[in-house]
């Protein structure tokens, strides 16, 4: 079994006329789950197109395996197993035509892995993909994917208008391939509740910053959600508020758990989940903090 | 090279179950139009083998292809070589078939099973088997050169400048290519320019000097094609997918 990292970003900037990403760095050790999230538009699909050396990145350096993710592309790709949020493969075909379009351009494919895993998730062999559900379309990628051996699964967005059995499913072929522990999943998406259940790190993005990088663990335990009467708040913790929400009977704000000493018992609290995070995140960039009364 | 005939297979499977079966119909028309009535029929066989490159960017554009492309473990240039082999080997093939048909119906000579032989018509019809007047090699050949180089000058500008403006780049060329020509036969008229000609005599060649040519055109083509290709696959090289 290798060990260390199987996916680094350092320092990723890549800009565009209306976006940019900033120094994004992250690293997905060997063995685990990361779940990539953050808003739309926050820049999670740039950096996995970056990675697949789709977009020229403006500087910093990405490896994947230990290799450089632009001079090693090739040798990286043979080893990566992708899913998208759409289907990337001929529409008027079938799984048996995909398959040996495919099978040419990976030294590790393997046909009878191919069809068993197809079989398994219950795809017709001969209906044409364009007549897929959106679930069997993405069942579809993960069979290829898994089909070379990929080591490294990149998924952008891939639950996105997924029924929630079909979800469920996607959720559980992760999970069973990374028992695996040489490979890695980087799972894009802004539905949280996919990420809670099972990713081990997670990466939030916001207006193509890293806002967080860590295990998912510590990021739920490092914030809480504030509730209570806007009075009681005392003047020392009120810049550390995040998100901060004034109306008319209280206010709500994401705050670091490191923070909360001082306050009054009539301020509760409550383990924060991601999706709040990232709500409050966005609420602190729109500076609801003054919209209401202007206070805090 | 492996990674060049891997994204031939891939395109011509991507067109294969749309195309072939109306090729295929097409071929066995014109294949059996040939034998009993004129070689000239093989030259829509030639002509219609470009079915199986035209529907690709539409293919590629619905399918989302480009996603595809950016994960495949192939270069991108590689790809877009490919792309223009593909191309040229297509029309190759089907030109060296048309040809061995034309031989085959000229040699059968099957023209001869239909009734009323002496009519006016029947005997325009043996005409065009007579194969040292027919110079239907010349014409088949003619029309594989004009449409692999056609289809591959469209696919290097559709893909340089994009597809949405392919209408613009055939109005340009066609514009051009005309400009080009009249001025040239005027200038040939009135003697500026040296008289220049462009195909030579087939009916003074020897048969060894025949199939020279048609190697020679053939290789020209292909070395055109690839040309065409490498300038495409440099311009796209670095763009984003």
């Amino acid at each position: 079994m290798e060990t260390g990292n199987i996916l680094e970003i350092q320092g990723l900037n890549k800009t565009y006329a209306d976006f940019a990403l900033r120094d994004v760095s992250f690293t997905l050790p060997r063995g685990y789950i990361m779940g990539f999230v953050g808003q739309n538009g926050s820049g999670k699909t740039t950096t996995i197109r970056s990675v697949l050396n789709m977009a020229a990145k403006d500087s910093g350096k990405i490896t994947v395996f230990g290799l450089d993710s632009v001079t090693d592309s090739i040798e990286i790709k043979q080893r990566l197993g992708v899913v998208f949020d759409s289907l990337y493969l001929a529409e008027h075909l079938n799984i048996r035509q995909i398959e040996q379009q495919l099978r040419p351009f990976y030294t590790n494919w393997d046909s009878e892995e191919f069809f068993r895993r197809v079989r398994e998730f219950d795809l017709p062999e001969k209906k044409r993909l364009g007549d897929f559900s959106k679930g069997m379309k993405m069942k579809c990628m993960i069979a290829i994917a898994l089909s070379h051996k990929a080591e490294l699964m990149i998924l952008d967005e891939p639950t996105s208008g997924l029924d929630p059995v079909a979800r469920d499913e996607l959720l559980d072929i992760l999970a069973e391939y990374i028992e695996d522990a040489n490979c890695g999943v980087l799972f894009s998406t802004h539905i949280t509740a996919d990420v809670e259940r099972i990713a081990d790190y997670v990466t939030i993005l916001h207006n193509g910053k890293v806002w967080y990088t860590g295990t998912k663990d510590d990021l739920t335990e490092q914030y809480a959600v504030l509730k209570g009467d806007e009075k009681e708040i005392p003047p020392v913790v009120k810049p550390k508020l995040i998100g901060f929400h004034g109306y008319r009977n209280g206010f709500e704000a994401l705050i670091r758990t490191d923070d909360l000493a001082g306050l009054p018992a009539s301020i509760s609290y409550e383990k924060a989940s991601i999706d709040e995070i990232i709500v409050y995140i966005a609420k602190e960039d729109k500076h609801e903090r003054h919209s209401e009364r202007d206070v805090v | 090279m492996r990674d060049i005939l891997n994204v031939m297979w891939f395109d011509f499977l991507t067109t294969k179950p749309i195309i072939l079966p109306v090729f295929a119909v097409i071929a066995v028309m014109c294949g059996v139009m040939g034998l009993f009535f004129s070689p000239l029929m093989y030259m829509f066989v030639v002509m219609a083998a470009v079915m199986f490159i035209v529907p690709l960017e539409a293919v590629a554009d619905k399918s989302g292809f480009h996603k595809l492309y950016g994960i495949l473990p192939v270069s991108r240039k590689n790809i877009t070589r490919g792309r223009f082999q593909f191309l040229f080997w297509v029309l190759f093939i089907v030109e060296i078939f048309s040809l061995l048909m034309v031989k085959a119906a000229v040699m059968l000579q099957l023209y001869r099973l239909l009734p009323n032989q002496n009519t006016e018509t029947m005997q325009l019809v043996a005409a065009t088997f007579n194969e040292e007047s027919s110079n239907c090699f010349s014409v088949i050949a003619g029309i594989f050169v004009v449409m692999c180089l056609g289809f591959a000058y469209m696919q290097m500008m559709g893909q340089i400048f994009g597809q949405e403006n392919e209408m613009k780049i055939v109005m340009i060329t066609l514009a051009a290519l005309t400009v080009g020509s009249l001025a040239f036969f005027q200038l040939d008229a009135v003697g500026i320019i040296p008289h220049i000609t462009f195909l030579p005599d087939f009916d003074a060649m020897t048969s060894r000097q025949r199939i020279l040519y048609y190697i020679g055109m053939n290789l020209a083509t292909f070395g055109i094609t690839t040309v065409f290709g490498e300038i495409t696959a440099a311009k796209i090289a670095k763009r984003e997918l």
